[in-house]
């Protein structure tokens, strides 16, 4: 077998420890040492407002800037500089909200994949609820994202209500359209994979523009593929792999390499010429 | 290209996140609470009456009618309020009042209710109004 011929199947070979992937960042994410670096942004999509957070949203740190009308220049750098090598491979392997509907998804229920198209409502919510309505109205606006975001809801809201319920203080309950919106997730979540990731995740939509130029790549191998449709069938977000393997709506999580034709790749290794 | 676009992703990302550490530092102050605010001012003591209206004249003897002219119109012994309305001004006037370098105002959100109401340090680059859960 040829070296290509190896690659897929090391890449396939990580696929089960995806899961304690994901579990070994929330070490990283969940502030286990007390840090709070509020000041700089994570890569991952977190809310702060979390009792548990390491750092600062990206997402919010943007949409409050927008608000501000200041350009957020350490968080954008942040995130194009974590994009540079890996791309939105962080959404598939490294983000803990990513990891919480993941798990979600070991209830066994009947799930249906979304169309195809469903992937690129990311960037309206990147555009409308990040950029525009913060720009323009504040971070007042009813739909001003922090306000919408389900993140937001089960990772700050729950824990601070809990909390105060424990205090015996009276709990101040999240806005309406925050609790439909968290239950929207939840009943999204048994109907489909990530729905958030799918359908809205602004971080997803950011990382997801950085796939075709980030170091670590996906590779489709034409004279491997034996056009059985496999790839295409295994990829939840609908993405077909055997004509953009670094589809901007990937989320990297490699389970498309389990075919011998996709193969994750870097910039660092060498194309092989055809002989 | 290929191999190029990583790099200029990251000399991009990299550049921003220096010139961000660097130049465009983002202060942000720390929300009063607003019990500090002062008080409603309330209506002002009663105004000085106003005067009484030029008495009626006599009219000099032989001269002109026997009743001198009508004096002016006494004004109205209504007491006239000196201070303001009762009413409190805008709590935005106020801040801009007692706080006038707040550059951005923190909101009664996650960081302010888990921490205590205390935010010890400015906060750079991060907008420290928290998601407002």
């Amino acid at each position: 077998m040829t070296d290509g011929g190896n690659a897929p199947m090391r890449a396939a070979k990580w696929l089960k420890w995806r899961l304690w992937v994901q579990f070994g960042f929330l070490f990283v994410w969940l502030d286990p040492l007390a840090l709070r670096i509020h000041n700089f942004c994570g890569p991952v999509f977190h809310c702060y407002a979390c009792p548990l957070a390491t750092f600062a949203c990206p997402i919010g740190v943007i949409a409050n800037f927008s608000g501000l009308t200041v350009l957020p220049f350490i968080a954008i750098g942040t995130l194009l500089a974590v994009a540079a090598f890996v791309g939105s491979f962080i959404c598939g392997w490294v983000c803990p909200f990513g990891y919480l509907q993941d798990l979600l998804a070991k209830i066994p229920v009947r799930r249906w994949r979304l169309p195809g198209w469903a992937g690129y409502t990311r960037y309206a919510v990147l555009l409308v609820l990040v950029l525009v309505i913060p720009f323009f109205y504040g971070e007042s606006h009813p739909l001003f994202i922090c306000r919408v975001c389900p993140a937001g809801g089960l990772e700050a809201a729950v824990p601070s209500m809990v909390k105060q319920a424990v205090a015996g203080e009276a709990v101040a309950w999240p806005s309406w359209p925050k609790i439909m919106v968290v239950a929207l997730f939840v009943v999204g979540v048994c109907f489909t994979w990530r729905p958030w990731c799918t359908l809205l995740c602004p971080l997803g939509a950011i990382y997801g523009l950085t796939n075709r130029a980030s170091a670590l790549r996906l590779k489709f191998d034409a004279a491997k593929c034996t056009h059985c449709g496999a790839c295409k069938k295994m990829c939840r977000y609908g993405v077909d792999p055997t004509k953009r393997a670094n589809d901007t709506r990937c989320i990297r999580c490699l389970d498309c390499t389990k075919c011998a034709a996709i193969s994750v790749t870097t910039i660092l290794k060498r194309e092989s010429r055809p002989s | 290209m290929k191999r190029l676009s990583p790099l200029i992703l990251l000399l991009a990302g990299g550049g921003l996140f220096a010139y961000g550490v660097l130049f465009n530092a983002v202060e942000v102050s720390v929300e009063k609470a607003p019990a500090q605010a002062a008080p409603p001012p309330q209506p002002g003591p009663p105004g000085v009456p106003g005067l009484p209206g030029w008495p009626q004249g006599p009219g000099l003897p032989g001269l002109g009618p026997p009743e001198g002219p009508t004096g002016p119109q006494a004004t109205p012994g209504v007491p006239e309020a000196v201070g303001t309305e009762g009413k409190a001004p805008a709590p935005t006037d106020l801040v801009a009042m007692t706080e006038p370098d707040v550059v951005y105002e923190v909101t009664a959100g996650g960081l302010v209710r888990l921490d205590d109401g205390a935010i010890s340090k400015p906060y750079r680059s991060a907008p420290a109004s928290a998601c407002p859960t």
